[in-house]
């Protein structure tokens, strides 16, 4: 082996590995974007900053979840859609061999549909305000203390000016067929997500699903059923690019610390979003941050 | 040193340094037992040349000469060890503590720039007599810096990630391991391998490749590939073969332990309690097959690590079956029997093994 062989070879690998990667940025960032969506800041929240990391990062909102690990149990991932998503479906959840069956059935990449301020979010929003006041509404034990019932009314208040317009609207393994069924390129964006299916059971909950009590664990409770979710976005958080983290120094970002971002409301900011973010979804999928801008409310 | 005798690695020139140091001793052995008595110019001839083949060893490879210098080289391997990873971990907190102060452009310009300047400094550091452990750590802090290259790179650019990933690592790892006679690098590029194979089975079915080892069974195949990578023959590396054979061998059995508990995690088609209970079978035959095989074809690494094995499930299964029912002054007594029994194995093992060496 010549003597400078594995030098010339590891070089190769460095500029093969970086030189795919970064073709593959411009591949994404040049010619017609997939959508542009104008998101603000209860879409698109800053997560906390780090001590040993200087760049900032935003998540998605969306259903009433955030973060980079969210996930999501829409009610139209039904056995049908989990069929069309390449599960097999076949095993009624009641039979003796669903448990095992379920438990083989890998997890699936498939694209999402986002939809911003359409009629999802808005029923999501409807039927989150009609369970606050159904809480706010119960007497006896259940009863709500008073700084409850006022913490819920400013809750209900602040919602419609604070909640995520953001909404999982559908999914597919087609990322073109999912575009058809959506074509507008500045209300919906899709992005690469995994999809699983999953067997509940002998009183067991579904993932991330709490007793009313707010305890973990196993419960009696319904039939044997079969719940589909929707986790691991691609990309989970966004980088701010450098250039634009001026945009956001002139706010109190302290405020989107982890009080706020562990926060279990839908209706996450209690107030105004104080910026408006361009997300542009390159070819591949791929978002990035085009501007920031400050809201004036 | 002779042409013919000239060793093509440095695992080949320790083996020669070895022999050297262990003919001197003997012969000083074999004179004052007055068995044999050399002429003043035999021996000053014969010294001579053992110096100089040393010394040419100890410039080319820097190989151990003494039994004191191979002492230390092992402290020197682990510190080694611990500075590699130490350092590359120091080389990622620190792009990520600066990154948010620097345009875009600059933050990809470091990110290349790292691991190629790493591998300049692996080369030069390797062409230097003396410096083979420095090598070592420039060489793990080379690889963590691709990796943060990869992991810097999604970040900003919100790349979806791929499994592409790990053969890419793979071959960088097997460039440093290969191009500079290293073991360390030969390990990383091993298990970014497997990784990659344990993602093959389910890309294949069309599952998400992120949930590789979920079935475990992928982890069983992958080490088991790696295993047979091993009987590649490559005469100038002939101490990497071991190395192939620890990575996959403890993949396989690692697999087989999680496979013995969670039969859940099987992709076998029986019930989760029966894949449990082929696999604790499959986990003593295997490691015991592995036993017999190393010993069969004189792989001392082999029989260690199956023993290692083979002691570790039967300890389990004991654990699983008696802790429950017996009384605990009868399990430790039985577990203490077991032992003793076991070391009855290990001693008819032994003197088998004193034939590998």
């Amino acid at each position: 082996m010549s003597r400078r062989l594995p030098l010339w070879a590891g070089l190769a690998v460095i500029l093969a590995v970086s030189g795919g990667t970064l073709f593959g940025v411009l591949w994404n960032r040049t010619g017609s974007p997939d959508a542009v969506l104008e998101l603000e800041e209860r879409e698109l929240i800053v997560l906390p900053a780090e001590r040993e990391n200087s760049g900032r990062a935003m998540t998605w909102v969306l259903d009433g979840m955030r973060g980079p690990w969210l996930h999501a149990s829409p009610t139209w991932l039904d056995r049908d859609k989990l069929a069309a998503l390449g599960f097999d479906v076949g095993v009624a959840p009641q039979s003796p061999d669903a448990e095992r069956h379920y438990q083989r059935q890998p997890a699936r990449p498939v694209f999402v549909a986002l939809e911003l301020g359409g009629d999802a979010s808005r029923e999501y929003l409807a039927a989150w305000e009609r369970r606050l006041r159904e809480d706010a509404a119960r007497t006896g034990e259940g009863a709500p203390s008073a700084q409850r019932k006022a913490e819920i009314e400013r809750e209900l208040a602040t919602a419609p000016e604070s909640a995520s317009r953001l909404a999982l609207v559908d999914a597919d393994r087609d990322r073109e067929a999912l575009r058809a069924r959506h074509p507008d390129r500045r209300r919906v964006a899709i992005l690469r997500a995994v999809a699983r299916v999953r067997w509940t059971g002998n009183g067991e909950r579904p993932h991330g699903e709490k007793a009313k009590d707010g305890a973990e664990g196993t419960e009696p409770k319904e039939e044997p059923r079969l719940e589909g979710s929707v986790m691991e976005f691609s990309p989970g958080m966004l980088t701010v690019p450098p250039r634009l983290l001026a945009a956001l120094e002139a706010l109190p970002l302290q405020e989107s610390g982890p009080q706020l971002f562990d926060a279990e409301r839908v209706a996450l900011l209690g107030r105004p979003s104080r910026y408006r973010v361009r997300v542009v979804f390159g070819r591949s999928l791929e978002p990035w941050i085009e501007a920031i801008e400050p809201l004036q409310k | 040193m002779g042409a013919s005798s000239a060793p093509r690695n440095r695992s080949e020139a320790q083996r020669r340094a070895d022999r050297v140091r262990a003919f001197r001793e003997e012969l000083a052995a074999v004179r004052a037992d007055g068995a044999l008595s050399l002429a003043p110019e035999q021996e000053a001839a014969l010294t001579a040349y053992h110096e100089r083949v040393l010394g040419d060893l100890s410039r080319a490879f820097d190989v151990d000469v003494s039994e004191q210098q191979k002492k230390v080289s092992l402290g020197m391997q682990v510190a080694a060890l611990v500075g590699g990873f130490a350092l590359a971990a120091s080389v990622v907190l620190l792009f990520f503590r600066i990154w948010g102060l620097i345009p875009t452009a600059a933050q990809v310009g470091l990110l290349v720039a790292a691991p190629a300047a790493m591998l300049v400094a692996t080369d030069w550091s390797s062409r230097r007599g003396g410096l083979r452990f420095t090598t070592m750590v420039l060489a793990a802090v080379a690889f963590g810096a691709l990796l943060l290259t990869l992991q810097g790179l999604g970040q900003i650019f919100a790349i979806t990630p791929t499994a592409a990933i790990f053969p890419a690592l793979a071959l960088f790892a097997l460039v440093l391991a290969y191009g500079y006679d290293l073991r360390l690098p030969l390990a990383g590029g091993l298990i970014c391998l497997s990784l990659w194979l344990a993602t093959l089975p389910l890309r294949l079915g069309g599952g998400w490749w992120a949930d590789f080892g979920d079935p475990a069974e992928d982890f069983l195949f992958a080490g088991a590939v790696v295993v047979a990578l091993s009987f590649l023959r490559q005469p100038r590396f002939s101490d990497f073969p071991p190395v192939f054979r620890l990575v996959g061998l403890a993949e396989v059995f690692l697999s087989l332990l999680v496979l013995s508990y969670a039969g859940e995690v099987s992709q076998l088609p029986v019930d989760a309690d029966t894949a449990e209970g082929i696999y604790q079978v499959a986990s003593f035959v295997v490691a015991g097959a592995m036993i017999a095989f190393g010993i069969a074809r004189r792989w001392p690494e082999t029989v260690y690590l199956s023993t290692g094995a083979f002691i570790v499930y039967l300890v389990a299964k004991y654990f699983d079956w008696w802790w429950d029912v017996m009384p605990r002054w009868l399990f430790f007594l039985l577990l203490g029997l077991l032992a003793l029994a076991l070391l009855g194995v290990f001693r008819r093992l032994r003197a088998r093994l004193a034939g590998l060496r």
